[in-house]
């Protein structure tokens, strides 16, 4: 996860030869411009872009599942306010303030409009044959 | 399998103006199955905890679908029960509530039902407007042979009293957070009741898989699968519905569905039954290359309760339709497995099912729309390239 994330964040700094390679805070230079976001690209295919809210994603909602389910979501503001209150009624350790900020990140790069994600084939997973002693 | 990268949305704008086409699908990535070629059972994974994977379209070219390729849903992880102390509770009201372990479900006499599993959801990822939730797309479906005593016997042995109008399930399954509801669902006592309801033991005739329940868990034909409760724990005999979010609020349906976006209030919805009739094109495969001349469309048809009737298929968007040869059936619970030769010639093909059941249900040309993305069975097909 670490090692792609890298390297999505590598490809979107060498996304445009006319801009400096990231946004360093701090350099001063009157050219420097933000690093340009996640493509609708790398937002089908990757994992969550970095970022303060995904931190809280991977610290809060991954406590009972993958980012996956994030990531395949395409809603509209609305209905990611009422998914992440949904969350927090199930039980969710978010504060109304992570809720918030949630609800905004994730309607900011999972959009009604970017294209759905591709179906991805993995095995099966073990659990899916009986058990190896079943005592029936 | 064969791949093409040729793009639907150029393909899209020949369609006719009753296009079965949905907006989205224009927006697919090519190269669907790309990366499968090496893997044994390879399954689409939507989420890897909880575990959700979905099944491939090819692998309903056969009536029953292998434990290997079968889709599974969950709600939370997989409890990983001990047979041996494993116990079936059943309570409420009934005149000798009591626990079952396996020992004595296998006493019981065991039925074996062939019935279509298939998740509500199954399809929520093709409605537009998009809608919350596991984004499923076509292969939350499989078809099984189930195996088990009949919920009814099981439970004669608690006498129920004469009040009993509801069943309230529950499994083994938790949350990791005690906040969240619990999955609690519920079913009239009259289709508990049925004579094809079971608590089943086994999946194609071996013992359930874990992800599908182990060791016992519900089978109710023709119903949606969240009625199945999987790692059957607790039966309630009540007089009225249950409580709960998975059934009070979760797994409702509108009386009238309306336009689709439209909000629905609560005391517009209703309890989700039954399934509807719904068709799959399995093979050709989507976005793949065939040869020209006869193209052999094979695939799986269902209906709930009842007999599949006929499965027409199109290759002019609608405009004209072609019975489809019914092939095999597994009853009136299990698929219908269809097969069409169609004339292919060079170019962009679109090929699409229609099925009809016995009532004199039809799969719509336009998707019902409803708030959480349920049963979805508009009609589909496949996109195909024709070349040498």
């Amino acid at each position: 996860m670490k090692s792609s994330l890298v390297m999505m964040l590598a490809l979107a700094a060498c996304g445009s030869k006319d801009k400096p390679p990231g946004n360093q805070p701090g350099s001063g230079s009157a050219t420097a411009r933000p690093a340009p976001g996640p493509t609708p690209e790398m937002l089908v295919t990757g994992p969550l872009p970095e970022g303060p809210e995904a931190g809280i994603a991977h610290a809060k909602c991954q406590l009972c599942h993958t980012e996956q389910y994030l990531v395949e979501q395409r809603l509209s503001p609305d209905a990611w306010k009422k998914t992440l209150a949904k969350m927090k009624k199930f039980g969710a350790p978010i504060t109304d303030d992570e809720e918030a900020r949630l609800a905004t990140w994730l309607a900011s790069l999972y959009t009604p409009e970017l294209p759905i994600r591709e179906a991805k084939l993995v095995e099966r997973p073990a659990l899916a044959l009986p058990p190896s002693n079943p005592t029936l | 399998m064969s791949q093409s990268q040729f793009s639907r949305r150029t393909f899209l704008k020949g369609a006719g103006a009753m296009s079965f086409a949905m907006p989205f699908a224009s927006r697919l990535l090519p190269n669907a199955y790309a990366d499968g070629g090496a893997l044994a059972n390879p399954m689409i994974e939507r989420t890897a905890r909880p575990l959700n994977y979905e099944t491939p379209l090819d692998v309903f070219t056969t009536r029953i679908t292998p434990l290997e390729r079968f889709y599974i849903r969950n709600h939370f992880d997989v409890p990983m029960l001990d047979a041996t102390t494993w116990r079936l509770r059943i309570e409420g009201l009934v005149d000798k509530p009591l626990e079952l372990g396996l020992a004595d479900l296998e006493k019981l006499k065991h039925v074996t039902v062939e019935a279509v599993l298939q998740c509500a959801g199954n399809g929520r990822g093709l409605f537009v407007p998009r809608v919350a939730g596991v984004q499923w797309q076509r292969g939350a479906v499989g078809n099984a042979r189930w195996s088990g005593p009949r919920l009814k016997d099981v439970l004669a042995l608690a006498k129920p009293k004469a009040q009993a109008a509801h069943l309230e399930l529950q499994g083994a399954d938790r949350s990791v957070i005690e906040a969240t509801p619990k999955f609690i669902r519920g079913i009239p006592f009259g289709k508990g009741m049925h004579e094809d309801t079971i608590v089943a033991l086994r999946m194609n005739d071996v013992a359930l898989p874990q992800a599908h329940g182990f060791p016992a868990r519900l089978v109710v034909p023709g119903w949606v699968g969240d009625d199945w409760m999987k790692w059957l724990s607790r039966i309630a005999v009540l007089a009225d519905e249950p409580k709960g979010f998975f059934y009070e609020t979760a797994y409702r349906f509108p009386v009238t569905p309306g336009a689709p976006g439209a909000a629905v209030s609560a005391d517009q919805m209703k309890v989700m039954q039954l399934l509807v009739v719904k068709s799959q094109i399995a093979t050709p495969a989507p976005r793949s290359v065939v040869a020209p001349g006869r193209v052999t469309v094979k695939g799986v048809a269902f209906a709930g309760q009842q007999r599949v009737a006929k499965v027409d298929i199109s290759v002019d968007s609608g405009t004209t339709w072609a019975a489809a040869k019914l092939v095999d059936t597994g009853g009136k619970y299990g698929f219908t497995m269809f097969e069409h030769v169609v004339d292919a010639t060079p170019g962009k093909l679109r090929i699409v099912s229609r099925a009809t059941d016995a009532g004199g249900g039809v799969q719509p040309v336009t998707p019902v729309w409803n708030p959480a993305g349920y049963l979805y069975n508009a009609i589909d097909g496949v996109d195909v390239e024709v070349r040498t």
